[in-house]
């Protein structure tokens, strides 16, 4: 299997000019200084055809300059690109016309047109035989849900409905890969969950591969098998997403319920567990398993216990990253 | 307790201090307004110097109008640039310093009057003062100047001068007025901008020709129906001819504009109030 | 249809999703139009004779027809590309399909065809009446010969205000070459003031640089306009041909400067 997207030894630095406040208008004016930031750091990846993959970095790391080099805006300064077997830089348009792209803070549908007059713009931008748009677009308008607001201005549109005509347009050329810049920011968790779902069914059915970016761990978690985080233009994590918990954070959250009145004896407590609750009837601790494992804490808290109910949870992903992008800063 | 302290306080103030607490609220929302706007120094820069090559192509344009008619009904290129001139320099201080009275039909539709009728000061200053257009500073400079180069074109004495300088309140306030009358066009119909601006033009563009052109039935609709003469050629006349009368008759229709603009204002709002308003964000 | 095509489509349909603008064509232009009548009936009947071989209604036809041919020039894509550059949705479509100049052009050119046709509707009876007429001077060949001369205009102003807003790439704000650009085309198009009334100075600047080749077609009614619409044509042409050029240029560094340092 050909791989969708290829990346070897990518660098990007910008260079802007810096004013040197000892030299005055004229000396700026004629002997101008300048200043150079590494924004994407010699990475390298691949992603194979029908991956999902998540991209994520904190503000600033070289996601977004690292999407606009794979989508032909911006050049590298060195390094190999490949998206599909196309040079970004030297086969933009070629490019163009097989992958969809959705920045979710910026609007590619007519605003105050109905989005069905989106779709035939982009039938025709993207060059789809008639047969093909009238079947694609039918399932797109099923999955996406967007018979009732096909005829309504964009405009009028909630963000959540904006959002899903946003991502059916982009994917009315049935691209094989799909980039996708903070597609659920600012929605709702119903409106979110609906998204991710038709997200998923697409790249399950159609085999589209998925370039995600986002600040949201749910989009993560749901949709992307692999996720690759940047921090300063550097690569410094790439696995499975469900990897990304189990390496970077050693730690279990337990719920226990007991019977009323009932509470765990602290001074029995092994090292490694941090309370955070302990009422009559439940409480909820934390475990370092880099200390103690799991189990030998179960069996030291339920001997002569009578447990109600026992909850074992990661912490939130949120969490994991926020901790790998702290740590990769200090 | 305290609650009666602060009813006491408000209860003592006279009329006068009511009058100077008003006042002094104006200026300071005036000086924020510029304030902010100054914050973006070079876009501050280019909207002023964007209005004035803007008048100037005015005045350009009505000059070669007169070389190639020569004087007309006692206007010629001099005349021309008194009347750029003191329309720029009203327009400048009218929408510089109280510009909220062209905005208010956007502030209307897009639901930020709400906290303008919940400010605890005089409703029809403080919609005024809301906002302030930076490009019209560049019409005050340019007013200045062009002013400054008619009167001594036309060798002005000092009372013509002072006359002058004396109906750029009453103008101002026809302005400001027209302009929130065309603006309460919001209270009725929704998403009505572009009407407002229309209907501001049409007492704006015909201000800026010679008034020497308009003569019976248009000249009398151009002063008494829409103002368009009463705020451009009318005071350039006044001061040419140092007519009282004409000065007594701008002076007039401000007080008239002024009591017009209340009155349209009052009930647009108690339209606004009753909730009877489509398009209205609730 | 072409991408292009439909893009110029949508914009004439996109422009009947909001028909309050349209009222100002309907009520604005007249309505200049009118006072501009008002003015030069005046003006004319008070020195008693015409200027240059313009009477009354050369010249106020002459400058209705820049009001109403100005629905069909580039002003707007200026502001369109100014806006897109610094809320960063130029760049998003260079991964289109499209060239980006191309689409722009095609999208402006139908913004203003309903407002030309409603001004239009509106203010050409009103002249004929007031007017009691075309002016003397009409021809059929006339007719033809704007015609050709304002498709030609439509392309300068195109050119103009494309290679305008260029500028936004590289600097924060490229408002100020518009509002030159702008006004020079006011004065040297005959917004106010028709061609053949300006100084003879004007004039010949007027009728070689491009701030008057946008408007050439309102010296249709003009005496002389028979023999001189060819060399007002290859005029045109000329400055169709370096804005070509130019824009082509401009845009490659536009985008190179922009892929390489991110705009």
């Amino acid at each position: 299997m050909e791989n969708a997207v290829e990346v070897r030894h990518l660098t990007k630095a910008f260079t802007f000019p810096v004013k040197d406040p000892d030299k005055g208008f004229l000396g700026n004016l004629f002997s101008p200084q300048s200043r150079s930031i590494t924004a994407v750091d010699d990475i390298s990846f691949s992603v194979q055809e029908g991956e999902s993959l998540a991209f994520i970095g904190p503000n600033g790391a070289g996601k977004s300059t690292t999407i606009k080099i794979l989508t032909g805006i911006l050049w590298p300064t060195s390094g190999n690109v490949s998206v599909l077997g196309f040079d970004p830089q030297e086969q933009r348009k070629e490019l163009a016309l097989n992958i969809g792209t959705v920045f979710g803070q910026r609007s590619q549908l007519i605003f105050n047109l109905p989005i069905s007059d989106s779709f035939d713009l982009f039938a025709r931008v993207y060059e789809i035989e008639k047969s093909r748009y009238a079947a694609q677009r039918g399932k797109l308008v099923t999955l996406f849900d967007l018979g009732e607001i096909l005829d309504q201005p964009v405009r009028k549109l909630s963000l959540g409905q904006r959002m899903k005509a946003e991502i059916a347009v982009a994917l009315l050329h049935e691209p094989p890969i799909v980039f996708l810049d903070e597609p659920t920011i600012g929605l709702d968790i119903v409106a979110k969950r609906r998204l991710r779902e038709n997200l998923k069914a697409i790249n399950k059915e159609l085999k589209t591969t998925i370039f995600l970016t986002s600040h949201d761990a749910g989009d993560i978690e749901t949709l992307c098998k692999r996720t690759i985080i940047i921090n300063h233009g550097k690569m410094i994590f790439d696995d499975k997403t469900t990897n990304l918990k189990r390496r970077y954070l050693n730690k279990k959250i337990v719920r226990i319920a007991l019977e009323e009145k009932d509470m765990l004896d602290v001074k029995r407590m092994p090292p490694g567990i941090e309370i955070l609750k302990n009422k009559g009837g439940g409480a909820k601790f934390v475990v370092d398993t880099s200390v103690i494992p799991i189990d030998e804490v179960l069996k030291e808290i339920i001997h002569g216990k009578d447990i109600q109910d026992i909850t074992i949870e990661d912490p939130p992903l949120e969490e994991v990253i926020g901790k790998i992008y702290e740590a990769k800063t200090r | 307790m305290e609650a009666n302290a602060l009813m006491k306080r408000t209860s003592q103030k006279t009329t006068l201090q009511k009058i100077y607490s008003e006042l002094s609220v104006m200026g300071k929302y005036i000086r924020i307004n510029l304030a902010a706007a100054a914050e973006l120094r070079i876009s501050f820069l280019m909207q002023v110097g964007g209005m004035i090559i803007n008048n100037v192509s005015f005045v350009v344009v009505w000059l070669l109008f007169f070389n190639a008619f020569g004087t007309i009904n006692g206007w010629s290129g001099k005349e021309v640039i008194g009347l750029q001139g003191f329309l720029a320099l009203t327009f400048g201080i009218a929408f510089a310093f109280f510009n909220g009275s062209r905005d208010l039909e956007l502030f209307i539709n897009n639901g930020t009057f709400d906290s303008i009728l919940l400010t605890p000061k005089n409703l029809y200053l403080r919609i005024l003062t809301v906002t302030a257009t930076t490009s019209a500073i560049g019409d005050m400079i340019f007013g200045i100047l062009l002013s400054g180069i008619y009167a001594y074109m036309a060798h002005l004495s000092l009372t013509q001068v002072l006359l002058l300088v004396s109906l750029v309140p009453p103008v101002a306030t026809i302005l400001i007025n027209f302009a929130l009358i065309t603006s309460c066009i919001g209270f009725y119909m929704p998403d009505s901008a572009q009407l407002s601006q229309d209907a501001f033009e049409i007492i704006f563009g015909p201000s800026m020709y010679p008034s020497g052109m308009y003569q019976g039935i248009v000249r009398f609709a151009f002063l008494v129906v829409i103002p368009s003469i009463a705020v451009g050629g009318l005071p350039v006349e006044a001061v040419a001819n140092l007519d009282i009368f004409k000065v007594g008759i701008v002076w007039v229709l401000a007080v008239a504009w002024f009591l017009i603009a209340l009155f349209v204002l009052r009930r647009g709002v108690r339209r606004y109030e009753s909730a009877n308003l489509t398009g209205a964000r609730v | 249809m072409s991408k292009y095509l439909y893009a110029y489509f949508l914009s004439v349909k996109e422009a009947l999703y909001y028909p309050k603008k349209l009222q100002t064509s309907a009520i604005i232009v007249p309505f200049r139009i009118l006072m501009m009548l008002v003015i030069y009936t005046y003006a004319f009947h008070y020195i008693g004779r015409s200027v240059n071989g313009i009477d009354v209604a050369i010249a106020v036809w002459s400058i209705a027809i820049y009001h109403l041919l100005l629905y069909m020039q580039f002003r707007g894509v200026f502001r369109t590309i100014d806006e897109e550059v610094r809320k960063g949705t130029f760049e998003l479509q260079l991964n289109k399909p499209y060239h980006y100049l191309a689409y722009k052009f095609w999208e402006q050119f139908g913004k203003g065809l309903l407002n030309f046709v409603m001004s239009a509707v509106v203010a050409v009876p009103i002249l004929l009446l007031f007017t009691h007429g075309f002016p003397s001077t009409t021809s059929t060949p006339r007719f033809l010969y704007a015609l050709i001369l304002a498709a030609g205009g439509t392309m300068v102003s195109a050119g103009l205000y494309i290679l305008i807003a260029l500028p936004s790439l590289w600097i924060n704000d490229a408002r100020p070459f518009f509002w030159v650009v702008d006004k020079a085309i006011l004065i040297f198009g005959g917004a106010y003031i028709p061609l053949a009334l300006l100084p003879s100075s004007f004039q010949t600047f007027a009728s070689l640089t491009p701030f008057g080749a946008p408007m050439f077609a309102t010296q249709m009614f003009n005496p002389g306009f028979l023999s001189s619409w060819p060399m007002l044509l290859i005029v045109q042409l000329f400055w169709v041909a370096v804005f070509f050029v130019l824009i082509r240029i401009v845009f490659s560094k536009a985008q190179k400067r922009l892929s390489i340092n991110g705009g």
